[in-house]
C-alpha cells in the first residue's frame, strides 16, 4: 500500500478509529491491532511474502529467548549466527542471488571456462532490506546484553512489521522501538498535530517535489544518449532532489503516521543539502541505516581507532556494504566507493568531524564560506547520484561524458520544459522553507508556529491543494520501495 | 480527542468543499460552452437521450468532419448520430459508446471510422471529458475491466485537480487565437473569442455529432511520424466489436479517404491498415478503404492531409451511403 494512494487514505482512519476507540484501553489489542494492520498494509502488496516476515519474526523471537537463558558464549555465538544467517540469508537470495551468478559466469568467461547457471526470475520483496536489518539490531542488542529479549510475542511481532515504517524505514533499534509496545499509549493532541503536518509535508515532498522532479530525471536519464551537456546536468539534479524529496517524504509520513498512534520514530533526514563537507552529508542523509551501519560494522571493525589503514579500510568497508544494500547493482558499489573517497580525506586529516551543528545557527544567511562549502558537497552529491540512478556502469560513464562535453554549455533541450521551469522554481520554494527549518526535525514543525492559527490553517489548506494539484494516479512508486 | 478529529476534519473538509464548489460551477460553464475540445454537444446530447438512433458513426474527428448525418439520415432513410471524438483512440471511442448506450438505445447499425490513430496511446481521461468525469463511476467500472495503463483514475474521486492541468487551458485554445495574443493584437483576440464563445453558445456546433468544416487548405510543415500500435488498443477494438456483435449490431468498418500526398508522412500506416484488414476478416465485417479512392487525389476536398472540408465530406457521405446501400443485407 502506498502512502500517496486512495487505499492508503481510506485505510489509516479505519485503523486510527479502531485503535483509539475500540482497543483504547487494552494494551494487547492494541498491539494485536498494530500487526493485524501491518500484515494487512504489506499484504496489499503481495500476501505471500507476508510469510517472510512472519518466519524471521519467529526465528528472532525465539533466538531472543534462548539467549535470555543461554550463558555459554560459544552457544550464545551459534545462535546470533544462526539469526544472522537466516535473515541475511533471505536478504541474499531474494536479492542477490542474480547478481552473484551473473558476476560468477562473467568471471569465469574472461578465463575463458563457461559455467552453466541460470539466473532465477526473482521478485524482490518489498522493505525486505529494512526489516531484516531492524530484526537483526534486536538479536545483536540482546546478544550484546544491551537488551533483555521480550517475552511479549504480540509487542515483538508488531515492533517487526510496525506498518509506518515496515517497507522503507527509518530503520528502527528495539532498544527505542521495541519499548514504546510495552507502555500504554494515551492520546495526545499536540503529538498527533505533530504527526498530521509532518505527513502533510512529507506528502508535499513526495507529491510536489519527488513526483514533478521524476518526470524529467527519467526523461533525462532515459534518453541521456540524445541530451546535450547542460540537459544532463539538469537531470542529475533532478533525480538529486527527486531521490531526497522521495524518500525524507516517505520517512516524514512514516514519523508522522507512527506519532498518530503515540509512537516516536527516529529522526531520518535533517536538511542534507545544506551540509558543509561529506560527513556531515553522511549524518544527516539515511540516518537509521548510517547509524546502523556505523553501530554494528564500522564499529565492531575497529572504527577510526586504529591507524591509517584500518581507518581507509573500515570507511571503505562501511561505504561499500551501504551501496550495496541499496542494491545488486555495480552502480550502487561505485556509488559507495565514491562516497568513502568523498570521506577518506575528512577522516585522514580529522576533519570528519568539525561540521557537528547546523549551519548558521541562529543567522538569516549562511557566509560566503558557507555557501561555497554548500555548493561543492551538494555537487560532490549530485555527481554520485548520477551512479546511484544509472542503468549499469557504461550508462553511468556516458552520462558523465556527456556533461563534460561542449555542449554544457547550449540551452538545455528536452520535452516540456516550461514544466521543468516550474519545477525548478517548486524546488526553489521548497529549499527556502527548509532553510527556515533546518535546525527542527522537519521543515515545518515549529517555522509554521510562528504564524497565527488563521494563516497556519490557510497554509495547511494551500499545502493539501497543491499536492491534490500534483497528485497522480499512477504515482511512481517511491524509490525504496526497491531497496 | 474531539479537539483533533475536529480539526483535522475542518482542514481536509474546507478545501474539499471549496475544490468541490469550483468543480461544479467550472464544469457546468464548460457543459453550456460549446467550447471545441470538451465537445460538450454530444455530451449532452448523450447524458440527456437525444442522441438515440439506429445508425451511429464512431471514430476520431475523421468521423465527426467526415460523415454528414443528414446525407446519411437521407439517403439510408434512418436516424443516425456521430459519435466521432475528436483527436481519440479506440478507447476514448469505447467509452464514448459505453455512455451513449447506458442512456440511449442501442443501435442497429455501427459505422466504425477507424484511422491511424485508433491504436494510439492516449492519457485517459482527456480533456474532452473533464466536465463529465467527477463521481462518474460508470465510466471508472468500465475502464478498471480493461486493464490499460494510461488511465487517470484519480481525477474521478477528487474534484478540480483536472482544471489545473496545463494542455487543458493550453488546448482551451487554439494555436490561432494564441497567435492573437502573441502578436499583441488584443482587440481582434478578445473580439474572436467572444464571438467564438456566443456563436457556439446559440450556434449549431454539432448537428446531431457531425459538423462539416467550411475551411480552405491549411498548409502545415508534417514531419513524418510512426503512430503507436498499442497492442491493448488491438485487443479492445476486438472486445468492442465483440460486445457490439453481441447485441446484433450490423457493424461496417470504414477508413475514410486521406489526402494521397499526405500518406505517406505516417511511415507504419501500412501496418496499421494491415490491422483493420485482419481484424475485419476475424470478424467477418465490411471494410471500405477509401485510401485510393479519387477523393483522396482531390485536394479542393481537404482541408488537411488527414480531413476532408464540407464538401468534400458531402460527397464522401453520398458515396459511403450509396456503397452501403448497394451492399446491404436484404
Amino acid at each position: 500500500m502506498l502512502f500517496n494512494s486512495l487505499d492508503f487514505a481510506i485505510f489509516l482512519p479505519i485503523v486510527f478509529f479502531l485503535y483509539w476507540f475500540v482497543a483504547q484501553k487494552n494494551l494487547k489489542l492494541q498491539n494485536a491491532l498494530i500487526v493485524l494492520a501491518s500484515y494487512v498494509f504489506y499484504g496489499w502488496w503481495d500476501w505471500r511474502f507476508l510469510s517472510l516476515i512472519i518466519f524471521s519474526t519467529v526465528i528472532d523471537y525465539l533466538v531472543g529467548q534462548k539467549l535470555r537463558s543461554e550463558e555459554k558464549q560459544s552457544k550464545r555465538k551459534v545462535l546470533l549466527w544462526t539469526s544472522i544467517l537466516v535473515n541475511l540469508g533471505f536478504l541474499g537470495f531474494f536479492k542477490y542471488y542474480n547478481f552473484f551468478i551473473e558476476n560468477f559466469v562473467d568471471a569465469f568467461s574472461l578465463f575463458g571456462i563457461h559455467i552453466n547457471a541460470n539466473s532465477l526470475n526473482i521478485i524482490l520483496p518489498v522493505g525486505i532490506s529494512f526489516y531484516t536489518f531492524q530484526t537483526l539490531s534486536y538479536t545483536i542488542d540482546v546478544y550484546k546484553k544491551k537488551l533483555d529479549p521480550t517475552k511479549n510475542f504480540i509487542a515483538f511481532s508488531a515492533f517487526v512489521c510496525f506498518f509506518p515504517q515496515l517497507v522503507a524505514g527509518p530503520i528502527e533499534r528495539a532498544t527505542n522501538l521495541l519499548p514504546q509496545f510495552y507502555k500504554k499509549r494515551t492520546f495526545e493532541y499536540n503529538k498527533a498535530v505533530d504527526g498530521m503536518r509532518q505527513i502533510l509535508w512529507g506528502l508535499f515532498k513526495k507529491v510536489v517535489i519527488a513526483d514533478n522532479c521524476a518526470e524529467f530525471a527519467n526523461q533525462i536519464f532515459n534518453n541521456s544518449a540524445d541530451m546535450n551537456g547542460s540537459s544532463l546536468v539538469l537531470g542529475a539534479i533532478f533525480f538529486t532532489f527527486q531521490i531526497y524529496g522521495d524518500f525524507s517524504g516517505y520517512s516524514d509520513i512514516a514519523i508522522g503516521t507512527s506519532r498518530l498512534f503515540g509512537f516516536d520514530l527516529k529522526q531520518n533526514f535533517a536538511t542534507p543539502y545544506f551540509s558543509r563537507d561529506i560527513a556531515e552529508f553522511w549524518r544527516r542523509w539515511h540516518i537509521s541505516l548510517s547509524t546502523w551501519f556505523r553501530d554494528y560494522l564500522y564499529i565492531p571493525l575497529g572504527g577510526s581507532r586504529g591507524g591509517s589503514w584500518m581507518k581507509v579500510r573500515n570507511t571503505f568497508a562501511i561505504f561499500l556494504v551501504s551501496g550495496f544494500w541499496h542494491g545488486a547493482n555495480w552502480t550502487f558499489i561505485i556509488w559507495g566507493a565514491l562516497n568513502a573517497i568523498y570521506f577518506l580525506p575528512l577522516l585522514l586529516t580529522n576533519n570528519n568531524r568539525k561540521n557537528l551543528g547546523v549551519v548558521a545557527e541562529g543567522k538569516l544567511l549562511p557566509t560566503f564560506r558557507e555557501i561555497i562549502a554548500m555548493l561543492t558537497t551538494f555537487l560532490l552529491t549530485v555527481f554520485a547520484w548520477i551512479f546511484f540512478r544509472a542503468e549499469n556502469l557504461s550508462h553511468a560513464f556516458n552520462y558523465i561524458d556527456g556533461i563534460f562535453s561542449e555542449s554544457i554549455l547550449s540551452i538545455p533541450l528536452f520535452d516540456n520544459r516550461i514544466n521543468a521551469i516550474n519545477t525548478l522554481c517548486l524546488i526553489s520554494i521548497f529549499l527556502l522553507i527548509e532553510w527556515f527549518g533546518r535546525s527542527d526535525k522537519f521543515a515545518i514543525e515549529k517555522v509554521i508556529l510562528k504564524f497565527s492559527q488563521t494563516k497556519r490553517v490557510f497554509i495547511y489548506v494551500l499545502l493539501l491543494f497543491t499536492i491534490l494539484i500534483f497528485l497522480k494516479s499512477k504515482s511512481p512508486d517511491f524509490i525504496y520501495f526497491q531497496f | 480527542m474531539k479537539k483533533f478529529l475536529l480539526k483535522t476534519s475542518l482542514i481536509i473538509l474546507i478545501p474539499f468543499i471549496i475544490a468541490l464548489s469550483l468543480d461544479i460551477f467550472i464544469s457546468n460553464i464548460l457543459k453550456e460552452t460549446k467550447l471545441f475540445p470538451v465537445e460538450n454537444e454530444v455530451w449532452n446530447d448523450i447524458y440527456s437521450s437525444k442522441a438515440d438512433a439506429e445508425l451511429i458513426i464512431i471514430g476520431s474527428s475523421r468521423a465527426w468532419v467526415h460523415f454528414d448525418t443528414e446525407i446519411i439520415d437521407k439517403n439510408l432513410s434512418t436516424k443516425s448520430y456521430n459519435l466521432g471524438v475528436d483527436g481519440s483512440n479506440i478507447l476514448q471511442q469505447y467509452i464514448r459508446y459505453k455512455e451513449f448506450i447506458s442512456f440511449n438505445h442501442f443501435p442497429k447499425k455501427v459505422i466504425l471510422a477507424v484511422d491511424i490513430y485508433s491504436f494510439s496511446n492516449e492519457k485517459f481521461p482527456d480533456i474532452k471529458y473533464y466536465p463529465y468525469v467527477l463521481g462518474n463511476f460508470r465510466v471508472l467500472n468500465h475502464l478498471s475491466s480493461l486493464n490499460i495503463d494510461e488511465i487517470d483514475e484519480i481525477i474521478f474521486y477528487v474534484p478540480l485537480i483536472r482544471y489545473f492541468n496545463l494542455n487543458f487551458l493550453i488546448r482551451l485554445f487554439s494555436n490561432e487565437k494564441r497567435a492573437l495574443f502573441r502578436n499583441k493584437n488584443y482587440d481582434k483576440a478578445f473580439m474572436f473569442l467572444d464571438q467564438y464563445i456566443n456563436l457556439n453558445r446559440e450556434g449549431n456546433f454539432r448537428s446531431k455529432g457531425y459538423r462539416g468544416m467550411n475551411v480552405n487548405w491549411k498548409t502545415r510543415d508534417v514531419k513524418k511520424f510512426t503512430s503507436p500500435i498499442d497492442s491493448s488498443k488491438v485487443s479492445l477494438m476486438k472486445k468492442f466489436i465483440t460486445e457490439m456483435k453481441n447485441e446484433n449490431i450490423e457493424i461496417i468498418m470504414i477508413y475514410p479517404p486521406e489526402f494521397k500526398e499526405g500518406q505517406s508522412l505516417c511511415q507504419n500506416r501500412n501496418k496499421i491498415i494491415s490491422e483493420f484488414e485482419k481484424i475485419s476478416k476475424e470478424f467477418d465485417l465490411r471494410l471500405y478503404n477509401y485510401s485510393d479512392s479519387l477523393i483522396s487525389e482531390r485536394k479542393e476536398f481537404f482541408y488537411n492531409n488527414q480531413h476532408l472540408n464540407k464538401r468534400g465530406a458531402e460527397i464522401f457521405t453520398k458515396d459511403v451511403t450509396d456503397l452501403i446501400k448497394q451492399n446491404s443485407k436484404p
